[in-house]
């Protein structure tokens, strides 16, 4: 009975959701079903993907032990937390800075320009970037190494041998690439605040250092608590473009370019065995479900209603 | 206490529908499979009954009786702007004889490997597959990737066990059955570099002299002088002093699994590479180039193929694995037609990386492995078909004079240079760059190789799985760098072996001991 009233109440709301819950349903839950992979051996006699899935032997847990195996669990451990760590305060703070100061632009051209210009890397492909990257830092021909170093008077740099260089050079990438969507993401919070706020201070004699500290921000924290909360879900999973285009595969960085991602991928290249892959998947998984659990409890202890659940 | 129970419900009803999509996926499939299993028994039968006939002169009659079917091949090498030409003409005779149709996949040969895992796991519709034994030949077999050709090639191999050296389909066997037919082409191997013979006569270099690879160095250095702008010796991953084919190393199987045997040698040792005192010197020796600025200096990290960077015209010398002639066949490929030498720089070996060093294997995807045999067998016999796929048209990409072809100016469009990877290659036409009698050449390099001791074995890897998954991972990170000469010798590969051994070399090496002794045991 409720539930026809319910119905016909919100149908058309139902409709509406109904691509995006078909969406969510046959890409995010559906292959959840694969986790199974990760505890078995795979192998291929038969055509049909599902049969082989059925065939193929139980092995527990024998697939994980790769992960821990190694001396490089703690190298890549390390290296995907602290390099996400970083990037979510950078794509903080940077892109929320760069959105007050577009809003503040008078010129409206001057700033769609910029916002245009600053939003361009986003949409170009790791490969793309790689290359870019590439031509800037290439030992003979590179820019860096051609022209700009000799301007300083400093002798040419083995880039993708400096292993102490890996640790900025890729921040700053993936700020590049990345700021222009987080920034226009945090520009679209700041035209929704209503005006009046900015009225009502104006009148109380408020200067526009004051109206960011004061307004703009607390009134954006719900966004970037959110943006944060989900980007501490995905602490576990590395930028795979970032971490295997951007150095090359040049196996002297690895002590610093080396993720859970790559380290996955190369042993997948290695071994072509989707078992081992499934099981670091699965790893990952939990470990981001886990922190966005705990992160969502400690936001609540804080403030109830910016809690994301 | 009502919204819990409304969550519960929705999350309910999400597992129903999510397992019933599943199980419409499943039954569909699962109809799908059995129809082809009873299919194929039936055109089995029709070809077994005309088969008798088509053998000599009726294969139009054979054909009409098949169904039209698609093959896919995938081989490694560079995209050709004209093959959709050459599959053409293919595809038109492939009608005839076996009303057959293809489609060819070359995948660039720097995402070979990873580009074939992901297809193989993935389960694309392939029917065809180069693979090798350096090419993850048994971890595919093992996975079940391939079908056993055994009943294959007695019904549609006839004649590749006719006319194949018996000791190739003996050598590529895997617990005793094969998964892929090998080429018929050299048996045996050798090493040594490729260099710019028409550079080397300007500058006055006497390449007769350079007999180890510590003779290059006075060699490179002149070069070096004379040409500033040229890179003396272009190396990169898997193509260097240290590769398998230039230090004689034998891997007993994949080539990425440590422990190795020399192949020229009575040793029946298995050891480390980092043990084994041929490595570690070549490893000095590159290191001394590099600093000397004969080499690369973006070899840890390029992704350009060698041949490649030969093709682009400023590079004097490439490390190759040799046969007679592969510095004329390689001028072909290149565009540097008489201006390419070789030097073998080891000795001639065979061992299973020979006999199972290029084979097509059928994929256990494929819908028609009848007919991807007929076709493998075509390649093996058909002269036309055989050099229609690795020369292109006749008088549209080469001329023909009875056995030596000229390339057109059109031969730009399609050289993929991989006539060694499909069929037979003694039905080849020879090139008019090439020695006229190169195929009496090849019969005599195949006399008289030492015969690895590790010749017909494979190394089985599921028990050390986790190590070698976790070691695959370390080598990335230290092999290509150390054997291409870009990071210092000692320090680097005293890291390197460490890290190995905490992650299980030893475990490794000692099981592929153990399999090897056995093997030897029973022989």
């Amino acid at each position: 009975m409720a539930l026809t009233r319910n119905l016909r109440k919100y149908g058309m709301f139902y409709l509406m959701l109904l691509p995006g819950f078909l969406i969510l349903l046959v890409n995010n839950y559906i292959p959840m079903l694969g986790v199974v992979i990760a505890f078995k051996e795979m192998t291929y006699p038969h055509a049909n993907i599902i049969m082989n899935f059925i065939d193929s032997k139980w092995v527990g847990f024998e697939n994980f032990k790769y992960l821990f195996k190694t001396s490089d669990a703690w190298v890549i451990t390390r290296n995907t937390l602290l390099y996400n760590s970083l990037f979510i305060v950078l794509n903080l703070v940077i892109p929320v800075a760069f959105a007050i100061m577009l809003n503040e632009l008078r010129n409206k051209y001057l700033a769609r320009f910029h916002q245009s210009i600053i939003f361009m890397p986003y949409i170009l492909s790791w490969v793309v970037v790689s290359y870019l990257v590439y031509g800037l830092l290439h030992d003979k021909n590179g820019f860096v190494n051609t022209t700009l170093l000799p301007f300083f008077g400093i002798d040419p740099v083995q880039w993708y041998f400096k292993i102490h260089a890996w640790p900025f050079i890729l921040p700053i990438v993936n700020t590049v690439k990345n700021v222009g969507y987080y920034m226009v993401l945090y520009l679209a919070a700041i035209i929704g605040i209503d005006d009046e706020y900015y009225e009502a201070a104006t009148i109380d004699g408020a200067g526009k250092w004051q109206q960011i500290l004061k307004i703009t921000l607390p009134l954006l924290m719900p966004v970037i608590i959110i943006m944060t909360l989900l980007q501490i879900g995905q602490i576990f999973r590395a930028d795979f473009g970032l971490f295997y285009q951007v150095p090359k595969e040049s196996g002297v960085l690895f002590p610093v370019t080396n993720v859970i991602d790559t380290y996955v991928y190369r042993t997948f290249l290695a071994m072509g065995d989707s078992g081992l892959s499934s099981a670091a998947g699965l790893y990952q998984s939990t470990v981001g479900f886990v922190l966005v659990f705990l992160s969502n409890w400690f936001v609540r202890r804080i403030d109830k209603d910016s809690a994301l659940f | 206490m009502v919204k819990a129970k409304k969550s519960a419900l929705l999350l309910m009803v999400l597992a129903l529908t999510s397992s019933m999509a599943l199980a419409a996926c499943g039954s569909k499939d699962d109809d799908k499979e059995t129809k082809t299993d009873t299919t194929t028994p039936a055109t089995t039968t029709t070809d077994d009954s005309t088969k008798t006939d088509d053998k000599k002169d009726d294969a139009a009659g054979a054909a009409s009786d098949l169904k039209p079917y698609k093959l896919v091949m995938v081989y490694p090498g560079g995209a050709q702007p004209d093959e959709a030409k050459i599959e053409d003409a293919m595809n038109k005779y492939l009608t005839e004889k076996i009303n057959a149709t293809i489609d060819l996949q070359p995948i660039d040969w720097t995402a070979w490997e990873d580009k074939v895992n992901l297809m193989i796991a993935s389960r694309d519709p392939v029917d065809i597959f180069f693979t090798a034994q350096w090419t993850k030949y048994a971890v595919n077999v093992a996975k079940n990737a391939f079908l056993d050709l055994a009943p294959y090639l007695d019904k549609y191999g006839q004649d590749i066990k006719t006319e194949l050296d018996p000791a190739y389909l003996e050598g590529s066997k895997i617990d005793g059955k094969n998964y892929g037919v090998p080429t018929n082409k050299e048996l045996a191997a050798q090493g040594g570099i490729v260099y710019r013979k028409d550079w080397a006569d300007e500058l006055g270099i006497d390449m007769s002299a350079v007999k180890t690879i510590q003779d290059l160095d006075a060699v490179f250095a002149k070069v070096k002088a004379a040409k500033p702008e040229v890179t003396p010796l272009y190396l990169l991953k898997g193509e260097n002093f240290d590769a398998h084919y230039f230090g004689n190393f034998d891997a007993l199987g994949d080539t990425s699994i440590p422990g190795i045997i020399l192949k020229d040698s009575t040793e029946t040792t298995v050891k480390a590479s980092y043990d084994t005192q041929r490595y570690v010197d070549t490893l000095k020796i590159t290191r001394d180039f590099f600093n000397k600025g004969y080499i690369n200096s973006d070899a840890a990290t390029t992704t350009t193929m060698n041949t490649d960077a030969l093709k682009a015209g400023n590079v004097f010398a490439i490390t190759s694995s040799l046969k007679p002639g592969k510095d004329a066949e390689l001028a072909a490929s290149t565009g540097l037609v008489g201006k390419l030498a070789q030097i073998e720089l080891n000795e001639k070996t065979v061992s299973t990386s020979e006999t199972s060093g290029s084979m097509l294997a059928i994929s256990t995807t494929s819908g028609d492995p009848d007919r991807a045999m007929m076709f493998i067998n075509l390649l093996h016999t058909d002269k036309y078909l055989n050099n229609l796929l690795n020369f292109g048209i006749e008088g549209d990409h080469f001329n023909r004079d009875g056995e030596i072809i000229t390339p057109t100016d059109n031969a730009k469009n399609y050289s993929p240079g991989a006539a060694w990877m499909f069929g037979n290659q003694f039905l080849n036409y020879v090139l008019n760059s090439e020695a006229p009698d190169k195929w009496d050449q090849f019969k005599k390099f195949n006399e008289g190789p030492k015969v690895s001791p590790g010749l017909g074995f494979v190394f089985d890897s599921e028990p050390v799985k986790a190590e070698v998954s976790a070691i695959v991972n370390i080598d990335r990170q230290y092999q290509v760098a150390l054997e291409t000469g870009s990071v210092d010798v000692d320090s680097v590969l005293a890291e390197y072996k460490d890290k190995l051994i905490k992650a299980g070399v030893e475990k490794v090496i000692a099981e592929k001991q153990k399999q090897f002794d056995a093997f030897l045991a029973s022989k």
